[in-house]
């Protein structure tokens, strides 16, 4: 794909605001076309020039979440919710207002491209670093981004091994119960990540479970 | 009895009666003022007090999520330089670490200034966290246990803020080895009660010395607010008991 | 001129007055019915008298009762009101046998003033020497008192009238203290409670009792009257002590002494 994906981002902070600017630009497949200051800001910018994805700060003047629902109801699903806390109830919000995936203020090399890449293509992107209180929070609201309930692209084997990590258990545990090398589980693992389209457990444990793989209490 | 002795006795006891009208009087305006006085006192601490509590708040949001922000923002810069050879990348890597070790410290000032999971969690968790950070910065162990289920939202800071005056003072002087934490509720109180098994203080000698800088007069000015009483034992060696027991209705 | 001394059963005395003249006799009720009239409602009226400064009782039962729980801090209080007590009793026995109960009284008083020093220096949480010196001096006074100027079968009034000024200015002391310092409610506070009482109590004692010992040449009469007042103040005392003894805490409280 030859063309770049148009981001639009709001936060009200300038340094921070810079630096995901020039992330963004720094990479080859996007491109910042629009900053904005606040939610009012940010509306009448993603209305007039019709971005790819859009990237919010949530605690900015003006109403991030309310933002995030216009634009969702409006057609505008791409959108990444940006947070300084990982226990931040907004996050929640955000996500059932509309949100297909979130990120931190202080996320790990290459997060923030990896997100906007996998929800350009409304692929949902949940941040490395959830943590579980997070997790737990997601899985008992409304949020929801895979319409459909599972319908067979996963093998038994791989369905039993998410049941595992969906307990909490770590690769060699599950070898050990399975009898299986570790460096057979790590494989199915990855084959699941793939097929899930996640990067990191708690996605694999969020999919399980709003796609009804796993009904159990999470770990 | 001679009538002018009779004019004796009854100005000695029109003098009697007059005085003890005047020390009638006198114990019942004491009595009074003393109240007034005692409620004024309480009004300006708590004024004080809760003054400088915004005050925390104010600087522990700008410290997280200013500061906070642009340290990140400086992050992502870093992430932004491309077309580095291995020995660059690597010190770039580097300063990125070294920047998220002060974000993470800063994180740390924050909330020990003011924890936002106190406002959303509720007292129980928010004790819980500054109990497991105590225990991991200080290697002490802990015992915590609550009973009670929910706090009112004023008390439950200034339970808060006496936790962490104690856990300092542990921290600091009482070269202790476990801490035992209970709250609980005991008919219209809520007690609370933090054990130490450290070197123990003179708690005489601190009650006239203005808290021997101890934070006690932190403790008591909190105390005093919430109408509590705190109860100090103490003796050489064998650690120290604070009780604090707090009217809730 | 012999001295008399007015009947006045102070909380834990019991000053009789030994008449000179044996125109009454006070004394084994168990032939009342034998006395002249005259006698049988003097008698009447002691016992009253005795039964009103027993009222003692009622502070000593209550402590006992609370005594292992209550904080030592109290503990010269509680000494002084069975001290009290018991001499309440002796006094009886005295006045009984010997007519007069002016030996014991005297040593008593002595007695109570230690133990009322003891109990502020607890109180007061301060250093013992101002309270040695002011112990030394009361012995010196009841010495001059008991054996030089008068004897010890007297009824003697300078260091009673000394005793109780000490006890006043100290009750007042302390009461500033506690004004100052205590946040609680006052009237349920023990300390305060004793205080004030003391001050009420040997106040008015300072004040009787110099009217023994200056001679204005006034009436028995009078002088009767005025330890009547003594009597009522006595039982006021008793309920007032016992109030603060289901008063006395049986923690510490932590205050800061700024």
């Amino acid at each position: 794909m030859n063309k770049k994906i148009k981001v639009i981002i709001a936060d009200d902070h300038v340094f921070y605001r810079d630096g995901l600017c020039s992330t963004i630009n720094a990479d080859m497949g996007m491109q910042v076309i629009a900053e904005a200051r606040d939610a009012t800001q940010l509306l009448k910018m993603v209305r007039s020039l019709e971005p790819d994805v859009v990237v919010t700060d949530l605690r900015m003047p003006g109403d991030g979440i309310k933002a995030i629902q216009q634009l969702s109801e409006e057609g505008f699903l791409r959108i990444i919710a940006i947070s300084s806390f990982e226990n931040d109830d907004l996050i929640i919000e955000a996500l059932e207002a509309g949100a297909l995936g979130y990120v931190m203020k202080n996320a790990n090399r290459g997060e923030i491209e990896e997100a906007i890449k996998l929800v350009f293509d409304f692929i949902p992107y949940y941040s490395q670093s959830t943590s579980p209180g997070l997790l737990k929070d997601i899985l008992k609201s409304n949020f929801n981004p895979y319409k459909e309930q599972e319908t067979g692209i996963f093998t038994e084997d791989e369905r039993r091994i998410t049941t595992f990590i969906c307990e909490g258990k770590t690769t060699e545990e599950i070898a050990r119960i399975l009898f299986l090398s570790t460096r057979k589980i790590d494989r199915i693992r990855r084959s699941i990540s793939k097929k899930m389209n996640v990067k990191t457990i708690s996605g694999v444990v969020i999919y399980a479970v709003k796609k009804g793989l796993y009904s159990g209490p999470p770990y | 009895m001679h009538p002018y002795e009779k004019k004796i006795y009854i100005t000695l006891l029109i003098g009697i009666i007059v005085l003890m009208a005047l020390v009638v009087f006198f114990v019942i305006t004491i009595l009074r003022y003393h109240r007034k006085m005692n409620n004024l006192r309480r009004e300006k601490i708590k004024e004080e007090i809760n003054s400088l509590d915004k005050e925390k708040e104010r600087i522990s949001f700008d410290l997280h999520d200013d500061l906070g922000a642009s340290l990140s923002g400086i992050k992502l810069r870093l992430h932004g330089l491309g077309g580095l050879d291995k020995v660059n990348f690597d010190k770039v890597v580097n300063i990125e670490n070294q920047l998220d070790e002060v974000m993470n410290r800063l994180k740390a000032v924050a909330v020990t200034l003011m924890p936002r999971i106190l406002q959303r969690r509720g007292l129980d968790k928010a004790l819980q966290a500054l109990l497991k950070e105590f225990s991991n910065t200080t290697g002490i162990e802990v015992t915590y246990k609550c009973t009670v289920d929910a706090f009112n939202a004023d008390i439950a800071v200034h339970i808060y803020r006496i936790a962490q005056e104690v856990l300092t003072n542990i921290a600091k002087h009482s070269k202790a080895s476990h801490v035992t934490f209970t709250i609980s509720r005991n008919r219209h109180k809520i007690e609370l009660n933090i054990i130490d098994n450290g070197i123990g203080f003179n708690v005489k000698a601190a009650s006239r010395n203005n808290g021997g800088g101890l934070g006690l007069q932190n403790i008591t000015a909190r105390a005093e607010l919430l109408k509590a009483e705190i109860f100090l034992t103490s003796d050489k060696n064998n650690g120290v008991t604070y009780q604090i027991e707090i009217p809730a209705a | 001129m012999l001295r008399e001394r007015i009947f006045c059963p102070a909380l834990h005395q019991t000053e009789l007055m030994a008449r000179s003249s044996s125109r009454t006799v006070l004394g084994a009720p168990t032939i009342a019915h034998r006395l002249p009239l005259l006698t049988r409602i003097k008698m009447q009226a002691y016992l009253l008298r005795v039964f009103l400064s027993y009222t003692i009782l009622i502070p000593a039962v209550t402590s006992m009762i609370r005594y292992k729980v209550v904080l030592k801090d109290y503990g010269p209080f509680l000494w002084m009101i069975w001290l009290g007590l018991f001499n309440e009793t002796v006094s009886m026995i005295f006045i009984f046998s010997i007519r007069s109960n002016a030996i014991n009284s005297n040593i008593y008083v002595l007695l109570e003033y230690g133990l009322i020093l003891l109990q502020f220096y607890k109180w007061n949480e301060s250093k013992a020497p101002k309270y040695i010196f002011w112990a030394l001096l009361g012995v010196a006074i009841w010495i001059a008192d008991n054996l030089i100027i008068n004897q010890i079968f007297q009824n003697n009034s300078i260091f009673r009238v000394f005793y109780s000024f000490v006890t006043v200015f100290f009750s007042i002391d302390l009461l500033n203290r506690i004004l100052v310092f205590n946040t609680s409610p006052l009237l349920k506070n023990a300390m305060f409670l004793i205080v004030v009482t003391f001050l009420i109590y040997y106040g008015f004692k300072a004040y009787v009792e110099s009217f023994n010992m200056i001679h204005l040449g006034l009436s028995k009469e009078l002088l009767k009257t005025l330890w009547k007042i003594l009597y009522f103040v006595n039982v006021f005392a008793s309920l007032l002590y016992t109030a603060a003894i289901l008063c006395i805490p049986t923690r510490k409280k932590f205050i800061l002494h700024y």
